[in-house]
């Protein structure tokens, strides 16, 4: 009697439920988080295919690996085996028991005094720790594996991930392969991590608003180094693995032609751990996806806190904010321990698997004794050899499910590699113009332009407009009547959904990003500037400028006289938040930037709000002089800053309502712009008057 | 040889066919375009070079500040945040679990006064019933004396009066005693029950530490009460690893001679385990030899025993990882709400040059070394001792091997000495350079926008893959010195195992005699003379000691790394907040009559005031409008009455009494603010306006957006109130923001609201009418607003004009307006002038 209802209300159901929750929360452009069985295949051997850049590094370090697996299995007993036959017991020296390539050896200490095998013995013994650091089984072999202390959350459990090496080697093999492999994994992570950082960088804006930047970090940091283990997961695990499983084989095999039952029963391994593990796959990869997802909560967290210090304590929000970060810390920790709770599963699981055959296999070997068909001492023989292949048979058998955890990992790097780009839609670059001809001769304009954001709001609808060299263009508009939507069509942060966008008669679409915006100077409202120098700051659209240029902007902008009674003038630093700068100052720094760049078109977005009135005045005259020979557009609510302008385009609810001059718009009898002005102008004189 | 083709040739296949395979799918979903681009990054590190670091970001040895004294230090300074986890809080019966972190030992009349006289009647029992044999010969002795310790200390513990100096002492002399005394037990003496004597012993020092008895006079009649320790998961989960060890040495032993004994060889049962299995006929006692039936039967017990084992084994199996985990993770939480605790608590001058990525960084990687302390200490302290052990069992056997065995430390010390400040310093390096990528890559996301617009992405990536190169040539650096401390460990210590491997293949050869043979036969060993089995245990031995150096010294190694990373944290801790409660302040309650600034200057750095010389009053109910060009000083003054930073000089007081002597979280409560830079959280619109008010009703919530004049706007949202807005508030446009912003401040109904350009992205026609509902919502609060617009500053009870951090003029708008020349006049003629607007 399972209704919906029932399933609804189950814990299994609510833990899924709150991990969709997590991951929603952890990144809107990320939805399809769940992965299938396809998806996962796909996923891995999407991962591998990065090997294609590596394989010669990958070849040698899988030979170095095979040498430094075979050489304790095929040399290293043999020493002990002299020594103890030959000196300790003080047996003669035969050849016989030993391997072939041996015997030159032995021939050589045939007759020699114990004294002087031991002396030989040690002074090979010397040069194997120099040379693979190891000389014997146990406490003589030397492995090489240079991981630190990690801590108890993925993101943490991230460092040896990314940066780890392994030798089964020491000595200088092992010095040297362990150089050599940690650098091979830094090499694949530098790659994921730089490709990775490149994609997220270039989705479209309307993307970037919706992606939380503590996201973005964790996906570059944690989530990259999943995929370089899928390197070894997939060729070495499975062919070494076999490979020592086979040579142990083929010692028992040769040493015990008559008990193949103990093969068999350590084949099972094979099929009892896959069926055993494969049904827990899913639930793997949910756990580390719901523990990735915390973590990228907990990073935007503390992002988002300590990018706003001064808001967060000028509100007096430092205990909501602790609050907020304890609680997503504590969750981080939880869906963590989700992830350690199926290992522990998964660990009981294959170890009832384990305590089965290895019961069935001493049940076998102790009959087989006690009725007298093998002797006492093949009881630790035979054993030794079973565990000698029951290792690597589960190592071989439980790949898939080590996989899943790398999987979830990795399905959060390609989901953003495969978001759409906005790169490269246009083909031509948007400054071939014919001969004679100048750029932006024909000027700019909207033809029937309409906006719909992704999630069905419409921004702006019927949009006609036509603009050009030489002019000042003012958008107005009450606050969210699309203004800034507009202006974002014409460096296309934003594609328009209707109609066509052309400058200089190309469509925006047509031309090349770079080519576009090159041409295209955006001042956006909000003034961000970087913690390097104000004089890197302002030349950061332009990194080639001149000192005179920069402080030619910067008495445009009317910031000069600020910045030189600074004691480091040019070369202050900024630091993160700027607490030395007024927001007028940032504004004006900001604009000294904008005005920097020599492109044709100008775009102020409330250039102005900030700034005293005087300022205002300069900036103004300031901004007619660089009209001359450039497309200027300013978004503003200041009347005294709009009246400045040659074209007026009144918005409203993301359509034109009025455009003209201010004279001209002045003198529609019960006009929108007419209203707005006198309604300021009320504001302003009613006492004065 | 059929099975082992046939299994060989279906896993090869297998083994051949997974890559394959993978490789054929990889090939087919279009992702093998290899890039020119890429290509170069993939190439970008050295294949096996060390690779550079810029010498900027790179430290010398002389920047190396922790010795070893230091390191210690660092690692025990995670004390306080290990101890609620090992203390644990009491449980009062009838009362409760108390809040607070329990005592060390004892505390506030409690006692364990019984537990010595428990402790020391388990410890005289044992031998008196003859539970363990009441010899004083070896091992037995070792066993008694750490059992000795163990009753005096705590005897010391038991009585109340002593010292707390005694009392730690006693206190760690009682734990390693007790660490001794389980070791020996389990490892050294033979047989049970001797563990089982020890653990009863401890077990009863622990239960005097855990239930604690006070005796109180109750209506004058005397009453028992007790207080349990809870919550001291570390000593619990210290406990089960016992428990665990000890099933399995006990179990263990009994299969071991199960199988050895009686199943490979055909002996009779040990008396014991007859016993156990209800079969004493089986007994040696009784039998001299198994037939070949009774050993088919005794197989099955073998079996029977050994899947009960598996069976005892699973609760523990399954909770003791777990356990591990959610206990570390406690400890690294404290630690990390330290961290963000202490960075609220920073001015904003300690921020303007901190890193947000540096704060990532540290709260994640840094504060997680403090995961591994304990189990770091514990297991540096056990691989000690197994040391010492081992050295001394060898030189039973030959003292010069003994020496040699115990020279390893000399080289051992000189190599630490030379590695580990190079460890300490390559450690700082690269936590440094990984902190910097991790911030790097938070700027370049932050600025997205700009680097869009200014074409800097290129710029952009090249700086990233550079700091990308760094971290990761500085991050092989320290893995490359734990691989080459550890291999040239290695090479030193092989060497001596060699030295030694070749005396005693040489003793055994010649069958000289052992040194101390009448020890040894004592300890039921054979080893009168040199011979296979002495090499072979001398030669385990002598190895071990080997083992444990490399192990101790690995360890070490890795602390170095852990104390740095916990160096990084406490640093921060270590910074004292420039702004803190004096101890006695008082919380501001409610503000009813005035704020007061009187002389009031201040410098962000020293020659270059912001502010000077500002002295005016707000009273309740007024509004203040705080006016003059960019940059004057109009921020920082509103930044000092909420006590981001203190004046250098003069005072502020709010009725009556000094800003300073008021607790800074109670000021910031009565005093709201709504920001020029409207910061919104990636949280939903609800929670946004209630960011500082939780607790705001959703009646409180609409009115605080009625007043900011935004109804319409978030009725127009597709989940009204519950949207969820993006990083920074994403979406909205700066005028909603603004609003949104001022909704915030509203919500939190305080005594003192602060508007800080509140208007400056809204048009007219909103602007008014937010201000009337502002002026209306206003009555009895002192408002302070920050403009530029006439409009808003019109309606100012008093306008203070700042220029240059001064006051030039003051009074309302009508005054300032009939001064000829005055400089706020000029301010309001050049704005109407701009505006078109003939003021005269």
């Amino acid at each position: 009697m399972s209704t919906t209802e029932d399933t609804a209300n189950s814990p299994r159901k609510n833990l899924r439920q709150a991990e969709s929750e997590l991951n929603a929360r952890a990144s809107i452009l990320d939805s399809e988080w769940d992965l299938g069985f396809i998806e996962t295949v796909k996923v891995i051997a999407r991962g591998w295919m990065f090997v294609n850049y590596f394989w010669g590094r990958f070849i040698a370090k899988w030979i170095l690996l095979f040498g430094a697996l075979m050489y304790p299995v095929f040399v290293l007993p043999w020493g002990v085996k002299i020594v103890i036959d030959h000196v300790v017991l003080g047996t003669p020296v035969t050849t016989e028991g030993y391997p072939r390539w041996l015997h030159p050896l032995l021939v050589y200490f045939q007759g020699l005094p114990p004294v002087e095998i031991l002396l030989w013995l040690t002074a090979i013994s010397s040069f194997l720790v120099f040379f693979v650091g190891a000389y014997g089984p146990g406490a003589a072999n030397d492995t090489t594996d240079g991981g630190t202390v990690e801590g108890q959350d993925t993101a943490t459990a991230q460092e040896n991930l990314t940066h780890g090496g392994h030798s089964f080697a020491g000595g200088l093999w092992g010095y040297f392969e362990y150089k050599m492999n940690s650098r091979l994994t830094q090499s694949v992570n530098h790659l994921v991590r730089c490709k990775l950082f490149a994609r997220i960088k270039s989705l479209p804006m309307t993307m970037l608003d919706d992606q939380r930047i503590g996201d973005s970090v964790y996906r570059v940091m944690y989530d990259a180094p999943s995929i370089n283990q899928i390197f070894y997961e997939v060729i070495n695990r499975p062919t070494l693995s076999t490979a020592v499983f086979v040579a142990a084989m083929y010692n028992l095999a040769d040493a015990y032609p008559h008990v193949p039952e103990v093969i068999w029963l350590t084949a099972m391994v094979f099929p009892a751990y896959l069926l055993i593990t494969i049904p827990f796959s899913r639930m793997v990869r949910r756990r580390h996806q719901a523990s990735r997802a915390a973590g990228t909560i907990v990073t935007s967290t503390i992002e988002e806190g300590m990018d706003n210090m001064l808001a967060v304590q000028s509100l007096g929000g430092d205990k909501e904010e602790k609050e907020r970060f304890g609680d997503d810390s504590k969750e981080s920790f939880k869906r963590f321990r989700g992830t350690v709770i199926v290992g522990i599963i998964i660990g009981q699981a294959t170890g009832l698997a384990y305590t089965l055959i290895i019961t069935g296999v001493f049940l076998f070997i102790i009959s087989n004794i006690i009725d007298g068909n093998l002797s006492p001492g093949d009881y630790g023989t035979l054993f030794f050899y079973f565990h000698w292949m029951r290792g690597p048979a589960q190592s071989f058998s439980t790949l898939w499910i080590h996989l899943q955890s790398y999987a979830a990992g990795m399905r959060r790097v390609f989901a953003l590699m495969d978001l759409p780009q906005e790169e490269e839609i246009g083909t031509r670059d948007i400054t071939d113009v014919e001969e004679g001809a100048e750029f932006l001769d024909k000027g700019i304009e909207f033809k029937d332009v309409g906006l719909v954001y992704p999630d069905g709001r419409r921004a702006l609808a019927n949009i006609n407009l036509t603009a050009n060299v030489g002019q000042i263009v003012a958008f107005v508009g009450p606050t969210g009547a699309g203004k800034t939507s507009l202006a974002y069509l014409l460096p296309r942060y934003h594609m328009a959904t209707e109609g066509e966008v052309l400058v200089d008669g190309n469509n925006v679409n047509e031309v090349t990003m770079e080519s576009l915006r090159d041409q295209i100077t955006y001042v956006f409202q909000e003034t961000q500037l970087f913690s390097f120098s104000i004089v890197d700051n302002i030349r950061f659209g332009k990194p080639d400028a001149t000192q005179e240029e920069v402080e030619r902007v910067a008495r445009i902008a009317g910031i000069h006289d600020f910045i030189v009674t600074l004691p480091d003038g040019y070369d202050t630093k900024l630091g993160t938040t700027m607490s030395k700068l007024s927001v007028g100052q940032k504004q004006r720094i900001s604009i000294a930037r904008g005005l920097l760049c020599d492109s044709k078109i100008l775009i102020l977005d409330e250039p102005t709000s900030a700034l005293d009135p005087e300022t205002e005045e300069y900036l103004v005259q300031s901004l007619h002089e660089a009209a001359k020979d450039r497309l200027v557009i300013i978004i503003a609510h200041r009347l005294s800053t709009i009246r400045q302008s040659d074209h007026i385009v009144f918005l409203e609810e993301g359509e034109i309502l009025e455009q003209g001059s201010h004279e001209e718009l002045m003198e529609i009898d019960a006009g929108h712009y007419r209203n707005f002005v006198d309604l300021q102008t009320t504001a302003a004189s009613s006492q004065s008057a | 040889m059929n099975a082992f083709i046939i299994v060989s040739v279906v896993t090869a296949i297998i083994a051949f066919a997974i890559p394959f395979a993978t490789w054929l799918i990889g090939r087919r979903l279009d992702d093998t375009r290899m890039t020119e681009e890429d290509r170069r990054r993939a190439n970008a590190l050295p294949y096996i070079g060390n690779g550079t670091i810029p010498p900027e970001r790179d430290l010398s040895l002389d920047d190396d500040r922790q010795k070893f004294t230091g390191v210690v230090l660092l690692l025990l300074r995670s004390w306080p945040y290990v101890r609620p986890q090992l203390l644990g809080r009491w449980y009062y019966p009838g009362v409760g679990l108390s809040d607070e972190v329990a005592d060390n030992v004892s505390g506030s009349g409690y006692s364990l006064a019984y537990a010595p006289v428990l402790v020391a009647a388990l410890a005289a029992l044992g031998p008196f019933i003859g539970m363990v044999e009441p010899t004083f010969e070896y091992p037995m002795h070792f066993l008694y004396i750490a059992v000795a310790v163990m009753v005096v200390t705590m005897t010391l513990l038991g009585i109340p009066r002593v010292s707390d100096r005694v009392q730690a002492y006693s206190a760690i002399l009682l734990a390693l005693a007790a660490f001794a005394a389980n070791l020996i037990a389990a490892l050294v003496v033979d047989g049970m029950m001797d563990t089982f004597y020890v653990a009863l012993v401890t077990a009863a020092c622990l239960f005097g530490w855990m239930t604690q008895f006070r005796v109180e006079s109750r209506n004058q009649r005397l009453h028992v009460a007790f207080r349990f320790r809870l919550h001291a998961h570390l000593a619990y989960y210290y406990i089960l690893i016992g428990i665990q060890g000890f099933i399995g040495l006990a179990m263990g032993l009994i299969l071991t001679d199960l199988l050895m004994q009686s199943l490979v060889q055909s002996q009779a049962l040990h008396p014991g385990v007859a016993e156990f299995f209800g079969h004493p006929e089986y007994s040696r006692e009784v039998l001299a030899e198994l037939t070949v039936e009774q050993r088919h039967q005794v197989k099955w017990w073998y079996v029977y025993l050994s899947l009960g084992l598996w069976v005892l084994n699973l609760p523990i199996g399954i909770i003791r990882p777990w356990y591990h985990v959610w206990i570390m993770q406690r400890i690294n939480q404290d630690l990390r709400l330290a961290l963000v605790q202490r960075w609220h608590k920073l001015s904003l001058n300690y921020h303007s040059d901190h890193r947000t990525g540096d704060s990532i960084y540290r709260i994640y990687q840094d504060s997680a070394q403090v995961t591994a302390v304990i189990g770091q200490i514990v297991e540096i302290l056990t691989n000690c001792w197994s040391y010492l052990l081992a050295l001394i069992l060898v030189s039973f056997l030959s003292p010069t091997i003994g020496l040699i065995a115990s020279t390893i430390v000399i080289p051992a010390v000189f190599w630490a000495r030379w590695a580990m400040p190079r460890m300490r310093v390559r450690s700082l390096v690269y936590r440094a350079a990984t902190s910097d990528i991790t911030s790097r890559i938070q700027e370049s996301f932050a600025a997205i926008r700009l680097i869009k617009a200014y074409r800097a992405e290129e710029r952009t990536q090249k700086d990233m893959e550079e700091d990308s190169v760094v971290a990761f040539n500085a991050a092989f650096q320290v893995r490359l010195m734990i691989a080459l401390v550890t291999i040239v460990m290695f090479t030193i210590a092989a060497h001596f195992l060699l030295t030694g491997e070749f005396l005693m293949a040489m003793m055994a050869n010649q069958g000289d005699p052992t040194f101390a043979d009448e020890l040894i036969a004592v300890m039921g060993f054979s080893f009168v003379v040199w011979n296979l089995a002495a090499f072979d245990w001398g030669k385990g031995k002598f190895h071990e000691t080997s083992n444990m150096t490399r192990s101790v010294m690995r360890q070490w190694l890795s602390a170095q790394d852990m104390a740095m990373g916990l160096r990084r944290v406490f640093d921060i801790l270590d910074i004292e907040p420039d702004i803190e409660d004096k101890p006695n302040a008082v919380p501001l309650e409610s503000f009813e009559r005035q704020i007061r600034f009187e002389d009031v200057a201040f410098h962000y750095e020293p020659g270059r005031p912001v502010l000077d010389s500002v002295s005016f009053e707000a009273d309740p109910g007024s509004i203040t409008a705080i006016v003059g060009p960019t940059g004057s000083g109009k921020s920082t003054l509103m930044g000092l009455l909420l006590r981001l930073y203190d004046p250098t000089r003069g005072t502020i007081s709010i009725d009556g009494l000094d800003l300073k002597d008021y607790q800074i979280d109670s000021i910031r409560a009565n005093a709201a603010i709504a920001l020029q830079e409207n910061v919104l959280f990636a949280l939903s619109v609800r929670d946004n306006i209630r960011y500082v008010a939780p607790d705001a009703s959703d009646e409180q919530i609409h009115e605080a957006i009625r007043v900011a004049g935004m109804e319409d706007y978030v009725d127009g949202l597709p989940d009204g109130l519950d949207t969820v807005l993006g990083d920074r508030g994403g979406k909205l446009s700066t005028g909603q923001r603004q609003r949104l912003s001022i909704a915030r401040a509203v919500v939190r109904d305080t005594a003192i609201l602060i508007l800080d350009e509140p208007t400056a992205a809204l048009d007219a026609a909103t602007e008014h009418q937010v201000m009337t509902n502002l002026a209306e919502w206003g009555e009895g609060r002192a408002i302070f607003l920050i403009t530029h617009r006439i409009s808003t500053i019109r309606r100012a009870d008093n306008i203070l004009y700042l220029d240059d951090g001064r006051i030039v003029e003051s009074g309302n708008h009508d005054t300032l307006m009939r001064l000829q020349d005055g400089r706020y006049r000029h301010f309001v003629e050049t704005e109407s002038n701009l505006a078109g607007v003939e003021s005269i």
